[in-house]
C-alpha cells in the first residue's frame, strides 16, 4: 500500500447494503464495512494517485513504448494515410468527400504499401502490448487472483456478483481485440485498465489519474430540483467514471453496474485500494434489478457503441424505469443521428478499420442509428444542445418527464 | 493450477479472429513486422531502465568505468542467458504463428 487511502481517503458515498435495497445478493457479495485487513494488496511498486503502477519497471516501460508508438500511428501517420486514401479514391474516378462505402474504399486501398503497413503495425502494437500484460498476469496468476479474492471480502463499498447471470452474445466479443474480451479472462479488468491507459495517452494525453472521466463527471447535469441522492453508472467497466462521480457527489449513493464480473472485480479492487465507498453490481444494463424511480442521475460512458441495437433499446427503456421523474440520463458516446459528422471515404474507412481490426463490434450499428430518437422512443425528453462530455463525444441529455 | 483454488468468474468469449490476419500479403512479412514492433518495445524498456539506473548510480557515486569493467559471475551468466532466451522468445516468438496455408 502506498498511502492511496490517505491520498483519496475521504469517504465517498453513503453505504447501503443490497439487503437494505431489497435486492437479491449473490453468495459472493462483499459486505460493506468489512475489515480490509485481510486484503492482500499486490502492490510491489506503489501507486501514484489513482494509478497503481504496474508490477515491474520493464512492463511499465513497454506500455510506455506502446503508448508512444500508438501516438505516432494515430497522429503522425494519420494525415499521410488520409491523403493516400483520398488520392487512391480520386484516381478511381470517385469523389472522396462523398459518402463512399467503406468496403469500396477498403478494396481500393488494401494493397497500398503505406496504408497496409500502418494497419499491420497498429495491429502488431496491440498484440504485443496485450502479450506483455498477459505474461505478467499469467506468471503471477495465483497472486493476482488472491488479491482479487481478498478484495472481494473487503470494503468500504460493496461488490455484488451474480454467478447465475446469462451473458448475452453481444457482450462476449473481444472488443479492442483484448484477449478474452471483458468476460473470458479473469484479468479482463487488469488488461482493459492498463491497455486503455496507453490508448488514452496516445489519443488525448496522459489519463493516468482518470482525468478524462473526472472531466465528464464534472459535466454531469443535475436534475432540475438539484436533488441527487443516488447515481447509477451503467457499463462502468473498471470504474473510472464511477470513482470520479463518487468524488463529485460525495454525499450521494453511487453504483457502478456492468455485465462482466472480471471487470467489476478489478473495479472493486481499485475501490478497496483507494478506500472509495462505491457499490458495484454485476447485471445486464437492461435488467438492473433496481426498483422503479430509484435513481436521480444515470450515466453511461462509451457503452452504447459496444451493445447491439436491440440491447441499446432495452437499456434505454430500463434506464427510464429506474430514473425517478425529473431524473436525468447523461450518456456520453460517439456522435450519431444528426450529430454524426459528414460521411466521407476517410471517415467510413476509419470506422470500418475500427470495426474490423480493433473489433469494435457494434460501432457501425451505433453510428448508423439515432441515439436521440432512441431515447425519445424510451420516453425521455432529449436535449441535443448540451456540451459534449469530452473529446469526440456527442451531445445527449435525456430527462424523464416529472 | 489456479483453477482449483480461485474462482475466475469467466465465460466463453467470442474471438476477434485477428490473430491470423495477413495484411502485408505474406504471413512472413506480417510476422516480421510484429517482431519489429516487439523489438522496439523491448529496446525502449531497456533504454528506460538504463535511464533509471544511470540516474541512481550517479547519485550514489558509481562511475561509468566501473560498469564497463564489470565481469559477471557464473550464476549471473547463467541467469542472464536465461533472460536472453526469454528476450528472443518475446521478440521473435511471433514468427512461430502458424497462420493459414494458402491453397
Amino acid at each position: 500500500m502506498f498511502g492511496r487511502r490517505k491520498f483519496l481517503g475521504k469517504s465517498v458515498g453513503l453505504a447501503l447494503t443490497s439487503s437494505a435495497l431489497g435486492v437479491k445478493t449473490s453468495s459472493v457479495a462483499a459486505a460493506a464495512g468489512a475489515s480490509a485487513s485481510a486484503f492482500k494488496d499486490r502492490d510491489p511498486r506503489g501507486s501514484v494517485g489513482r494509478l497503481e503502477r504496474l508490477a515491474r519497471l520493464d512492463l511499465e516501460s513497454k506500455m510506455n513504448f506502446h503508448a508512444g508508438f500508438l501516438r505516432f500511428l494515430m497522429n503522425d501517420m494519420r494525415p499521410v494515410i488520409e491523403k493516400r486514401i483520398n488520392d487512391i479514391v480520386s484516381s478511381d474516378g470517385l469523389d472522396p468527400q462523398q459518402d463512399i462505402p467503406a468496403d469500396k474504399t477498403a478494396e481500393l486501398v488494401k494493397d497500398d504499401p503505406v496504408i497496409s503497413l500502418r494497419q499491420r503495425t497498429w495491429l502488431s502494437n496491440q498484440q504485443v502490448m496485450y502479450k506483455a500484460l498477459q505474461q505478467e498476469l499469467d506468471e503471477n496468476r495465483d497472486a493476482y487472483l488472491e488479491e482479487l479474492d481478498t478484495a472481494q471480502q473487503s470494503g468500504p463499498g460493496t461488490l455484488e456478483l451474480n454467478p447465475d447471470i446469462e451473458i448475452p452474445e453481444y457482450a462476449t466479443h473481444e472488443i479492442h481485440i483484448q484477449p478474452g474480451g471483458y468476460v473470458g479472462s479473469p484479468f479482463a479488468g487488469h488488461l482493459n485498465y492498463y491497455s486503455v491507459n496507453s490508448f488514452y495517452d496516445a489519443l488525448i494525453g496522459p489519463n493516468y489519474q482518470d482525468q478524462a472521466q473526472v472531466a465528464i463527471a464534472n459535466k454531469v447535469p443535475l436534475p432540475e430540483n438539484g436533488e441527487v441522492k443516488r447515481i447509477l453508472d451503467l457499463g462502468c467497466a473498471t470504474g473510472r467514471l464511477t470513482f470520479a462521480i463518487a468524488d463529485r457527489f460525495s454525499d450521494s449513493e453511487v453504483w457502478g453496474l456492468d455485465i462482466a464480473a472480471p471487470m467489476l472485480r478489478f473495479a472493486h479492487l481499485r475501490a478497496v485500494d483507494m478506500g472509495a465507498k462505491v457499490n458495484f453490481r454485476q447485471a445486464l444494463a437492461s435488467k438492473t434489478q433496481f426498483p422503479d424511480n430509484h435513481f436521480d442521475v444515470v450515466t453511461a460512458n462509451i457503452l452504447f457503441h459496444e451493445t447491439s441495437p436491440e440491447a441499446t433499446d432495452e437499456i434505454m427503456r430500463e434506464t427510464f424505469r429506474v430514473l425517478r421523474p425529473g431524473g436525468v440520463f447523461y450518456p456520453t458516446d460517439l456522435p450519431n443521428g444528426k450529430q454524426l459528422s459528414k460521411r466521407t471515404a476517410v471517415s467510413n474507412y476509419t470506422q470500418w478499420v475500427d470495426h474490423t481490426l480493433n473489433y469494435e463490434r457494434w460501432r457501425i450499428e451505433w453510428e448508423a442509428s439515432d441515439g436521440a430518437q432512441k431515447l425519445r422512443n424510451a420516453g425521455f425528453v432529449v436535449d441535443e444542445t448540451v456540451a459534449p462530455g469530452g473529446f469526440f463525444f456527442g451531445r445527449l441529455l435525456a430527462t424523464k418527464p416529472a | 493450477m489456479s483453477e482449483k483454488s480461485h474462482e475466475t468468474y469467466t465465460t466463453e468469449a467470442t474471438a476477434s479472429g485477428v490473430e491470423n490476419f495477413v495484411l502485408l500479403g505474406d504471413q512472413r512479412v506480417d510476422s516480421m513486422m510484429t517482431a519489429i514492433v516487439a523489438l522496439g518495445s523491448e529496446l525502449w524498456a531497456t533504454k528506460r531502465r538504463m535511464k533509471v539506473m544511470e540516474r541512481l548510480l550517479q547519485d550514489k557515486g558509481v562511475g561509468f568505468d566501473e560498469i564497463e569493467q564489470y565481469v559477471p559471475s557464473p550464476e549471473e551468466t547463467r541467469q542472464w542467458d536465461l533472460e536472453r532466451d526469454q528476450f528472443v522468445a518475446a521478440v521473435y516468438g511471433h514468427m512461430a504463428n502458424p497462420g493459414e496455408v494458402s491453397q
